[in-house]
């Protein structure tokens, strides 16, 4: 599919996804989780698809978006603005640290040390009463007024899901990039990157932080939309749901990221996923997808399309032609 | 009471340096940090404790069925997953994506076959010995013993074993000793294999300490890869002095900061090493 | 006009010693040959030069400068290199992997990857087409949408040459470019390196088949047991007894 055409598509698929969750609150519901989830997978993807790195702060990273939101709607409502800035820069500053100790070892060292991040975050989401409100969280957090307007919650949702477009669409393009090239080459073949100049430790740290930039506006939506925030959100479960989403989509492309959030929030109904077998399922899919169908969902339906495709070509050949 | 803090604080370090053996001979093996082996050592922990919780199972039953569980995930690991990724993905990516989702699927699991209530299994051997005044129980003594005897087991293994001296050379450069015509395949499965039981006897260890739940295992994967990212891959002794370490360093924390602070300052032992010395620890898989 | 001096450069690995002081230079403009028989060290010497490798001692200096720092610092101080065994990205196309050279030329410093990395989020940059579809006409590969695991070995030295060419290189180092490689391939790369030496490109270049190497070399060197022990112009060193016993006669 040409850049302009995948353009097209997904945007008419977004807008119809809106359309059909305007419907009820209850979609909505379900449509903000989409939303979120999202994000946070195409946060996820973009180091990791890309110069496969992979990072599993990513919950520590919604953390920090969603409460210094509720902080500075608890502190400073007149600069809940600026909590989006804020909050990004820290995140990015974090991710990048985190990308920078482990620049020269190997993407285990960074899994380990990004995941003890992640849990480090979450006991000091309980334990800081003062500043986070331990278990209970934060509550009552306000919209925001932008130039002069305060989006309703389906503006609100709406935004969401253009953020989900804009930032999808960013990274494929980044992927053709000659960055993107870059990213992928390093992954492969990081003596081939390097000779022909490619700064590659740099490269990895600066895809990191975008991952976390990203996630980080995913926890933004998450406190705006719900009005709270709580701890409990932001455990280590949430990696593992997330890393599994891009997989199951397809790392081809930044959708896959999308179906995958899309398929799971489905599947499960926003239920919590880990009780009973959800989770066990989930996690011997990803084991399969991984070893026998790299490709995903967005793969496999690109396959099938294709050999539909040439059936159709081959059957329009006539007779005696062949 | 000092004395005593010192002697819980051995044999955590044991533990730790027991799962750190484990990561120590899986990297030697193939080159891939295995951290789903704190979900090896979980499953064998919490299998043997849901076992041992019915007095009237005979604790040997018990203890096989737990450190099979733990040998068998080792198996699988190797052969179900990683030999058969090695074959199609080029970098470590499609590793660590496996390696991390095998350990959410022995979770699951266990969590399914177990529930997801804390389980405290039975001790090994009951009795208490005093020495100096001071009341030990045999199970601490027998953990800090067993844990001893792997070690050195695993150091002569290596040293003098034939799959332990040809391990060494698949560890030190894989494509050599294939074309030196040393059994690759047989030597990485031997040594994975070996970590599976290590990690099963490390489950029984701990299930008597402390209650265990399917989610422990987050904490066992990271403190047994400090433990032996502290202590290095210079010898099969550095993960326990790495184990020794992180476990002094954890109770100095609990006891001078808080127990609290735990994840925090092992987050910073971390990154500490991590940025300080990580090169001559590491000659595997180390990006140059 | 020097390009590349390299003063005293020694290697040991792990105690055996595999460069003992080598010393030589090449000029911009000029093809400079090094044999020497399997083992001699020659891709040892270009890992040194190229950052691949540290050593021992020895200086490195490319157009006057110092060359310290790592591989792709020196790859922006002006040197592209190839592989004995070709270095691709096996799940990029030939296309991308060409492009890589680009990507290396264009992200040298911070503030460039940055701006790099929102133009192509912004979708804004159009990846040079034409300049690798002509480096890769140039050096006869063809059909640029494969794979690069899927093609020869000989195409993958083609595509490692296109990319460091568009490096646009002060000194180019090519570790037996040859081998593996069709007559057309040879052909291709031999013009090549013409137009890199008219250009004013210092080219190095390691090959095991001499006549290839005398036809194109303006100076050559013979490095055995970790020295120079032969240098000089190709006709003084087929001149030179040394030179006949130990290569020509060797081959
Ligand atoms: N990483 C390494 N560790 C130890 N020894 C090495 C290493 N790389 C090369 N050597 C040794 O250094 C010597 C020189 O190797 P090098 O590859 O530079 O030779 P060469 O001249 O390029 O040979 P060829 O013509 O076969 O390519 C050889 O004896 C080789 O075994
Ligand atoms: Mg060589």
């Amino acid at each position: 599919m040409s850049a302009a055409r995948e353009r097209a598509t997904t945007l008419a698929l977004s807008v119809g996804f809106l359309l059909y969750i305007e419907s009820s609150a209850y979609l909505q519901d379900l449509g903000t989780l989409v939303i979120v989830y999202a994000l946070l997978a195409l946060g996820m993807y973009l180091p990791l698809a890309l110069c496969g790195s992979l990072s599993l702060a990513y919950n520590a990273y919604a953390a920090i978006g969603a409460y210094v939101v509720a902080i500075f709607s608890r502190s400073a409502p007149d600069l809940l603005m600026l909590a989006v800035p804020v909050a990004i820069l820290i995140s990015m500053v974090t991710a990048a640290l985190l990308g920078f100790v482990t620049r020269r070892l190997s993407g285990f060292h960074l899994a380990v040390a990004t995941m003890m991040f992640g849990i480090a975050v979450h006991t000091w989401l309980l334990n800081t009463d003062a500043v986070t409100g331990g278990a209970t969280g934060i509550g009552d957090i306000q919209t925001p007024v932008v130039f002069g307007w305060t989006p309703d919650r389906s503006s609100l949702i709406g935004l969401g899901v253009m953020l989900v477009w804009l930032i999808a669409t960013a990274i494929a393009g980044l992927r053709g990039s000659l960055v993107g090239i870059a990213m992928r080459a390093q992954r492969e073949s990081e003596l081939a990157a390097a000779a022909s100049g490619v700064p590659t430790a740099a490269l990895r740290i600066l895809a990191l932080a975008a991952g976390s930039a990203i996630a980080t506006l995913a926890g933004m939506v998450l406190a705006l939309v719900n009005h709270f925030v709580l701890p409990d959100s932001f455990t280590i479960k949430l990696v593992f749901l997330v890393l599994f989403m891009p997989v199951l989509g397809g790392l081809a492309t930044p959708w896959g990221a999308v179906l995958g959030a899309l398929v799971v929030v489905a599947f499960t109904f926003g239920f919590d996923f880990f009780q009973g077998p959800g989770g066990l399922t989930f996690g011997l899919l990803t084991l399969g997808v991984l070893l026998v169908a790299p490709a995903g969902l967005l793969g496999g339906l690109a396959a099938l399309g294709l050999r539909l495709r040439r059936g159709f070509a081959a059957a329009r050949v006539p007779k005696g032609a062949r | 009471m000092e004395l005593s803090l010192l002697v819980s604080c051995i044999e955590t370090g044991a533990f730790y340096g027991l799962v750190g053996l484990g990561y120590f001979l899986f990297l030697r093996a193939t080159g891939v940090v295995n951290f789903a082996m704190g979900a090896y050592v979980m499953f064998a922990g919490v299998a043997y404790a849901s076992f041992s919780e019915n007095p009237t199972t005979s604790l040997g039953l018990a203890i096989i069925c737990a450190v099979s569980a733990a040998v068998l995930f080792a198996w699988i690991t190797e052969d179900g997953i990683l030999r058969p990724m090695a074959l199609r993905v080029h970098d470590e990516f499609g590793a660590v994506m496996a390696i991390v989702a095998l350990m959410f699927v022995i979770e699951q699991l266990a969590s399914l076959a177990f529930g997801a209530r804390p389980l405290l299994g039975r001790e090994l051997i009951e009795g208490t010995a005093v020495i100096g005044g001071l009341a030990i129980d045999f199970q601490d003594l027998l953990a800090v013993a067993v844990t001893m005897a792997i070690f050195a087991v695993v150091a002569i293994w290596l040293k003098h074993g034939r799959y332990g001296r040809m391990l060494r050379a698949v560890g030190d450069n894989e494509h050599a000793a294939r074309s030196l015509g040393l059994p690759v395949r047989r030597v990485r499965l031997v040594a994975v294999l070996v970590t599976g039981l290590i990690c099963g006897v490390a489950g029984l260890l701990a299930a008597p300490q402390a209650a265990l739940s399917f989610q422990s295992h987050l904490s066992f994967a990271i403190l047994g890869f400090i433990a032996l990212v502290l202590g290095g891959v210079g010898t099969p002794w550095a993960p326990l002095v790495g184990g020794m370490l992180v476990s002094a360093i954890e109770s100095a924390s609990a006891r001078y900061i808080g127990g609290f602070a735990r994840d925090y300052v092992l987050l910073a032992l971390a990154l500490t090493v991590f940025s300080l010395r990580p090169e001559g620890l590491f000659t595997i898989r180390v990006r140059a | 006009m020097t390009a590349l001096r390299c003063t005293d450069i020694r290697k040991a690995y792990g105690g055996v010693d595999v460069l003992q002081g080598v010393g030589f230079a090449v000029s911009a403009g000029e093809i400079f040959g090094l044999c020497g028989a399997n083992g001699a060290g020659k891709t040892t010497l270009m890992d040194i030069i190229g950052g691949q490798q540290t050593h021992d001692t020895g200086v490195i200096e490319l157009d006057g400068r110092t060359l310290v720092g790592d591989v792709a610092s020196r790859a922006h101080a002006g040197l592209a290199r190839t592989f004995q065994r070709p270095q691709v990205a096996a799940d990029l196309t030939l296309r991308e992997n060409i492009a890589l050279g680009l990507a290396g030329a264009r992200l040298g410093s911070v503030g460039q990857l940055v701006r790099g990395f929102v133009a192509g989020m912004l979708a804004r940059t159009t990846v040079a087409i034409e300049l690798v579809e002509t480096a890769a006409t140039d050096l006869s590969l063809d059909r640029l949408d494969r794979r690069a695991g899927d093609v020869t070995f000989g195409e993958l030295r083609l595509v490692e040459l296109a990319r460091a060419l568009l490096q646009r290189p002060r000194l180019i180092m090519l570790d037996e470019p040859f081998s593996g490689v069709g007559d057309n391939g040879i052909e291709a790369i031999v013009e090549a390196l013409r137009r890199l030496r008219a250009r004013g490109c210092a080219i190095l270049l390691i090959d095991h088949n001499v006549d290839l190497l005398t036809a194109l070399a303006d100076r050559m060197a013979l490095l055995a047991q970790g020295e120079i022990v032969v240098t000089g112009t190709v006709a003084a060193c087929l001149a030179d007894e040394v030179f006949r016993r130990i290569y020509v006669g060797a081959v």
